[in-house]
């Protein structure tokens, strides 16, 4: 069974787009944004591939809940190797995009090849363009926005855009500009997918649509979120603690223990919730419990908090088999070290009867077993 | 009389107003069918929400071929649509000088903010505080209107 959920195939090179649904299996396992990306990630990025080149893949993802009443401004997150650490890593971008990509008829893009010259790829109700827009070289975000509205997108396309910053390559997407006017103002991108985006020749990546996704409980969504928003200036003593914080600070599996905090990370990034906002932690404390009221609100799956974590754990453990296989034994730094601290090793990680099979990943025994 | 003023000095941009408006009046997420519209202004870096201001000569009344836009009595809402008259033209679409009024292709008719009968669901998820409902008389239209032609003036 499917899903109006839509993931996009681009092949850069040929300038080819293949689509899929959103299998219902693939979004209980994974909720979707960096959730079903470090799937996708795991299943189509070939072994021990050189980050820089055209075989790289990089995949952006909207959130589960981007676009919602509980994620207007959902975050978009990409995922591919990084040039910088030659592992899995991830940027997030908060703004409209994620939800104008949604808008647009898709959840996931996965870009593989490279584009034979600088491309934008223009992404309205449910086509995807290749397209070289001549004048965008060198522009600001704004200049750049202006001219991509005129190819037909009109003003209400959001973009994410690769500039340089000094020696430094970053991202800048439209809410970006909205924090900082100033795009010298703005960090370099430290992920290393700036540079991944670069090699595959894309310049910028703009989408608008006018798609409607379906709401399972309007009256629901819209009281729930307004009782979260009218206590979000309560006194800290009047709320219901958080049994979270109560509980361990570790969750434990068949592939180790995981901390707690990269738990409610990884959950944010699978929703798409903003980080540094209401939703996120410099505002309110991600809560699980509120987590699946919305996801339930939203879209009507019904998931516990125990199945919540369970996701997030499942996707930090693929993502450590993936950098397990791409060789972090053999490399220095932090976090080849915290891996050798705590047992994250071939030998521990790669089984499939142990891990695979409790983990319902067992489709990607094949990709990761090596 | 109420109307809804928006504030771009306070407005965000976080579309929360466009998105809830559209859940609760066509029970999607879909910024089309959003009653309430954000524009943003590249050249100043600000947002603008906009609703149906109720124009008191309004072009939406004049051209509408049907006559199907009338003005009411109704203290909150002073533009009303008849959708017994109205076959789906779109010239008001074109005539409003706001853009505000949006187009239901699936029932083939227009729509615009109705205030939600009163109490706008977008003042209360518009957590700046860049929505609020006024009542008319706490507006300073004279003043405003001597500043704007001042404005104007100074422009030209």
């Amino acid at each position: 069974m499917t899903t109006d959920r839509k993931i996009a195939l681009v092949d850069l090179g040929r300038c080819e787009v293949e689509t899929f649904p959103i299998s219902m299996d693939l979004e209980q396992r994974f909720l979707g944004g960096s959730g079903v990306a470090t799937y996708l990630f795991c299943k189509h990025a070939p072994e021990m591939v050189d980050p820089g080149s055209a075989d790289n893949i990089c995949i952006v993802s909207a959130g589960y809940l981007s676009g919602t009443l509980s994620a207007p401004l959902g975050a978009a997150v990409l995922t591919s190797k990084a040039a910088t650490t030659g592992l899995m890593a991830r940027a997030c971008i908060d703004g409209p995009f994620a939800a104008q990509m949604r808008g647009a008829g898709f959840e996931h893009l996965v870009l593989k090849g490279r584009a034979g010259k600088k491309t934008c790829l223009l992404i309205r109700d449910g086509r995807i363009e290749f397209k070289e827009v001549p004048g965008l070289k060198d522009k600001g975000l704004s200049d750049q926005r202006a001219i991509l509205c005129k190819e037909a997108l009109g003003n209400e396309a959001q973009l994410i855009c690769i500039q340089k910053n000094g020696d430094d390559l970053f991202f800048a997407a439209d809410a970006c500009l909205a924090l900082s006017k100033d795009v010298e103002d703005m960090e370099p991108d430290k992920s290393g997918l700036a540079k991944v985006l670069e090699a595959k020749n894309i310049v910028a990546l703009a989408c608008s649509g006018t798609i409607a996704f379906e709401v399972k409980d309007p009256e629901g969504i819209i009281a729930y979120e307004r009782k979260l928003l009218e206590n979000i200036d309560a006194p800290l003593t009047r709320n219901r603690p958080d049994p979270d914080i109560q509980g361990p600070e570790t969750m434990e599996g068949p592939a180790g223990s995981v901390d707690l905090t990269q738990i409610k990370q990884t959950l944010m990034q699978c929703l798409g919730l903003p980080s540094g906002t209401k939703n996120g932690a410099k505002g309110q404390e991600f809560n699980f419990r509120t987590a699946a009221d919305r996801i339930e609100l939203n879209t009507g799956l019904a998931l516990d908090e125990d199945e919540l974590k369970q996701i997030a754990y499942r996707c930090i453990t693929m993502e450590r088999i993936y950098n397990i296989r791409e060789g972090i034994a053999l490399k220095q730094g932090q976090s080849a070290e915290d891996y050798r601290e705590n047992g994250w090793t071939r030998k521990a990680l790669v089984k499939k009867t142990k891990v695979f099979d409790p983990l319902r990943i067992d489709d990607l025994w094949s990709r990761l077993k090596s | 009389m109420k109307i809804l003023i928006s504030d771009p000095n306070k407005c965000n941009g976080c579309r929360m107003c466009r998105t809830a408006c559209a859940i609760r009046k066509a029970g999607v997420c879909n910024p089309e069918k959003s009653r309430i519209q954000v524009i943003q202004m590249d050249e100043c870096d600000r947002y603008l929400p906009l609703v149906c201001q109720n124009c008191e000569d309004a072009p939406c009344i004049a051209v509408c071929p049907k006559e199907a836009i009338s003005r009411s009595e109704d203290p909150v809402v002073r533009t009303v649509i008849d959708y017994n008259k109205c076959v789906g033209c779109r010239m008001c679409l074109n005539a409003c000088s706001f853009g505000t009024i949006g187009f239901d292709e699936d029932r083939g008719r227009p729509f615009k903010c109705d205030l939600c009968g009163g109490d706008p669901l977008c003042v209360h998820f518009c957590e700046p505080g860049a929505l609020t409902l006024k009542d008319s008389t706490m507006i300073q239209y004279d003043q405003a209107r001597v500043s704007a032609l001042k404005r104007t003036g100074m422009r030209k």
